[in-house]
């Protein structure tokens, strides 16, 4: 199979021992030269990830292959990969020379070994059975396999090893580099990173930037085929972190090689990338270019964590209209009649226009000077704009805006109803979720029907009861009718859970909750609730809505 | 003139302390050491030292023992630190405290407890005084190599060892390339706990030998005992040098080191 894929991920999971979910099912691939970015909040899997393609940690599931070639449990000192840490981690007691050369100095070039008549000579090579059968350990021992998933991998490995225990094959001997080579490809480096001078320096006496340098140094001199960079300008200032982005985008297109960048700072990553993957609890969001990623983001987490925006809920009233903002707005994207859609707007998109000539008007109730533009915050009714614009406008005055229809960025809404498809219904007539039970109406199960004093539901003409105990049912609750009980303690909650996430959507928060057994809860609130804050939940009898999954005639009595 | 407390008068009760038991004792060692019976000024202790075979033997017989006790102590003592700071081998801090608690029993009681032990045993200053010795010497001092590498080992920077195999380092060259030069300094902290008072130990060989083996430490209490106040003194004087000069030897390593740290904040 012929392609340019250098990298390529398939179904990458990593679980910890503690059974948290690093990675889920990541699927990538990278193109032979690309600059790709992993981009995400802290504890997203991004470092994970690349720590994989290194091989610190080694998949629990799926594969990694360089070149085609399946890499997923080799060790890193086998992969020709190398690395730039989060910081530096220069060998303290060397100095930048011997820093650099110090992957030089371990290479050994492979020499085929020859008999006096010049014929190779074949050797059994133990040192390969004794690699292949760390592999198959490795894949043994892995629990997270399941064991139709490992045989096939293990009989391959078993009859690879019994060949090269058979075979003899062509024995190498190994030379180093000589210190000349040596030499002249750490200048080539030194010469790269603007280092010339230093050579002789100890790591001690280095500014940050510099060491940063002699990391970077130090992991282009093997040329590798792909160079992974995990936060390297975290730990540098602003000016020169961007003096340093832009070198290593230049270093990035002198040297040829892949480049996969780990990074939480969005400019950074759509400033030096040809290709950004953004991350969220380990599973990718959207991969793109960077300007894609900007203008079309795939879902609101993106537009969130992508530039500055305005996300409101909206509801397609038209063909390629939309209402938000208690306006009409024209806009690109086409989606069903009266679907509800998330709306992103960047706030370079919203205009300030002349009075007479707006589409929404609004007050200006606070301006900030950004140095290249004021940044305000404007009120339409009760919800809050984020506007940029070069002009001066007073605090307080009225705010005439206009949006053009490609600045308004239409997504299909991550949630609109908390659907629980494993609900089931107990003796006592209560809908069981995530292990408690809530209070519902059995009767909607029936139209029309009952209940009679042994929690039967007997029908509207009352010829068929029916006993719903243990039955399987499909639960519904809208994102609205959720009740949130701050007092955890109060008799009132139905479930305990902790806030997992938030988003600001124009005039209200949309929260998850997560409860211990793992079960989400969505729901809206106008209030503010921060991240790991515990809350109580209840809702209405009357909000659930049930399905059965087996026909209704299954429970009749 | 009213007494105002100033913050340096806090140092007197130190400076007292340091006054009356380490410089004026001191002095009065170099004072017998270069004096002769009759309290005048003489080189009589040093010619008689120099050139009393009995004396330097029991110099070059300390030196190597404590150069003996260091290695030996430092291979035993390395690896099991090593381990100790290994999260994945010992999660919690009880084992060290294990390894550590024989120094805080007096050792002239655990000498005295090892040469029972060891007689039992059958191995007994009488019939090995060597080994006898030497097994009470790493016995005793091993928990001063364990405790300062423990400490350097929990210190040592990961990411420096991963970048050690990033660059293509196998397990051993992780070790001989990152983890060693890393805990260099607590090797030297080490060597240094071990080293000096293994030469003028003195309850030890004297104990676990009955007398055999005599090293420079018991050659000074004999002296003194004896009422050999200005040859003891002398050799006092020269374990001083000793003193003097590993510290100097050393001084080039910790010296690098902290300021590899201060620069690093």
């Amino acid at each position: 199979m012929e392609n340019n894929y250098i990298i390529e991920l398939k179904n990458v999971s990593k679980i910890f021992d503690d059974d948290t979910v690093a990675v889920d099912n990541f699927n990538l691939y990278v193109r032979k030269g690309e600059f790709i970015t992993f981009l995400g909040p802290s504890g997203c899997g991004k470092s994970t990830t690349l720590r994989m393609i290194a091989g610190f940690d080694f998949p629990s599931k799926g594969e990694i292959l360089l070149n085609g070639k399946d890499i997923s449990n080799l060790p890193p000192n086998k992969r020709p990969i190398n690395m730039v840490f989060q910081r530096y981690a220069l060998f303290s007691h060397l100095d930048v020379y011997d820093n650099i050369a110090f992957g030089l100095r371990l290479k050994k070039i492979p020499v085929v070994k020859k008999d006096k008549n010049g014929n190779p000579i074949l050797k059994i090579d133990h040192k390969k059975i004794w690699d292949l059968k760390r592999e198959y350990n490795l894949i043994k021992r892995n629990k997270h396999l399941s064991e139709e998933e490992k045989e096939p991998k293990l009989n391959d490995l078993q009859s690879k090893i019994d060949y090269y225990k058979t075979t003899p094959v062509q024995s190498y001997s190994y030379a180093k580099l000589s210190s000349k080579e040596i030499d002249q490809k750490v200048a080539r480096a030194l010469k790269i990173v603007d280092l010339e001078a230093l050579e002789d320096r100890d790591i001690s006496t280095l500014s940050g930037g510099q060491q940063q340098r002699v990391a970077i140094a130090r992991a282009i001199v093997n040329e590798p085929e792909i160079l992974l960079l995990d936060e390297p300008l975290g730990a540098l200032d602003l000016k020169m972190r961007k003096d340093m982005q832009l070198e290593l985008k230049e270093m990035h297109s002198k040297l040829g090689i892949t480049f996969i960048y780990v990074t939480h700072d969005q400019e950074e990553a759509l400033t030096m990338s040809d290709t950004v993957v953004v991350m969220k609890d380990g599973v990718i969001q959207q991969i793109g270019t960077p300007k894609m990623i900007y203008d079309e983001p795939k879902n609101a987490f993106v537009a969130d964590f992508i530039g500055e925006s305005n996300i409101y809920n909206g509801t397609m009233i038209g063909n390629k209209k939309v209402r938000f903002l208690d306006f009409n707005f024209d806009c690109l994207d086409d989606y069903p009649l009266n679907e509800k859609v998330d709306v992103v707007v960047r706030p370079e998109d919203i205009h300030f226009v002349k009075d007479g000539k707006e589409m929404i008007k609004g007050k200006i109730v606070n301006q900030i000077f950004k140095g290249m533009n004021y940044q305000y915050t404007i009120m339409i009714g009760k919800n809050e704009v984020m506007v940029k614009s070069t002009e001066n406008y007073p605090v307080g005055s009225e705010a005439n805006l206009t949006i053009e229809p490609d600045g308004i960025h239409i997504m299909k809404k991550d949630f609109t109803t908390n659907v629980y498809t494993d609900a089931w219904i107990n003796k006592n007539n209560e809908v069981m979720i995530d292990e408690s039970a809530f209070s519902c109406d059995v009767t909607q199960l029936v139209p029309g029907s009952s209940l009679d004093e042994e929690g039967n539901v007997v029908s509207k003409d009352g010829k068929h009861k029916y006993n719903f105990n243990d039955a399987d049912v499909v639960a519904e609750i809208a994102l609205d009718k959720i009740e949130v009980i701050d007092d955890i303690e109060s008799e009132n909650c139905e479930v305990v859970g902790e806030v997992v996430d938030s988003i600001y959507v124009g005039d209200h928060y949309r929260y998850i909750v997560r409860t211990e057994n793992e079960e989400d809860f969505v729901f809206v609130s106008p209030y503010s609730y921060n991240l790991n804050d515990k809350v109580g939940i209840a809702v209405k009898k009357e909000d659930i809505k049930l399905r059965l999954k087996k026909e209704v005639a299954e429970y009749e009595i | 003139m009213k007494f105002r407390f100033q913050r340096k008068y806090l140092c007197i009760p130190y400076f007292l302390f340091l006054i009356l038991f380490v410089i004026i004792p001191i002095f009065f060692i170099v004072y017998y050491a270069f004096t002769d019976g009759n309290g005048a000024f003489s080189f009589d202790s040093l010619v008689e030292f120099f050139t009393t075979t009995n004396k330097i033997n029991v110099l070059v017989q300390s030196l190597l023992f404590s150069t003996l006790n260091t290695i030996i102590c430092l291979v035993i003592g390395y690896p099991i630190a090593y381990i100790l700071a290994n999260k994945k081998y010992n999660s919690n801090y009880v084992i060290v405290l294990l390894f550590v608690m024989p120094m805080w029993i007096n050792f002239v009681l655990r000498t005295g407890a090892t040469r029972d032990v060891l007689t039992w045993l059958g191995v007994n200053g009488g019939t090995s005084p060597y080994f006898a010795t030497m097994l009470g010497l790493v016995y005793n001092y091993l928990p001063f190599v364990i405790l300062p590498l423990y400490t350097t080992m929990l210190k040592l920077d990961k990411s420096q060892i991963e970048a050690a195999i990033d660059l293509g380092c196998n397990r051993v060259q992780v070790f001989t390339k990152s983890i060693i030069p890393q805990s260099i300094p607590g090797v030297i902290a080490a060597a240094q706990m071990v080293f000096m008072p293994t030469m003028s130990s003195y309850v030890i060989p004297e104990t676990l030998s009955e007398g055999k083996i005599v090293l420079f430490g018991n050659s000074i209490y004999l002296g003194f005992a004896n009422n050999q106040w200005n040859s003891s003194s002398f050799m006092a004087v020269i374990m001083l040098v000793i003193i003097g000069i590993s510290m100097l030897i050393t001084r080039n390593f910790t010296e690098k080191d902290t300021s590899e740290e201060d620069a690093a904040w």
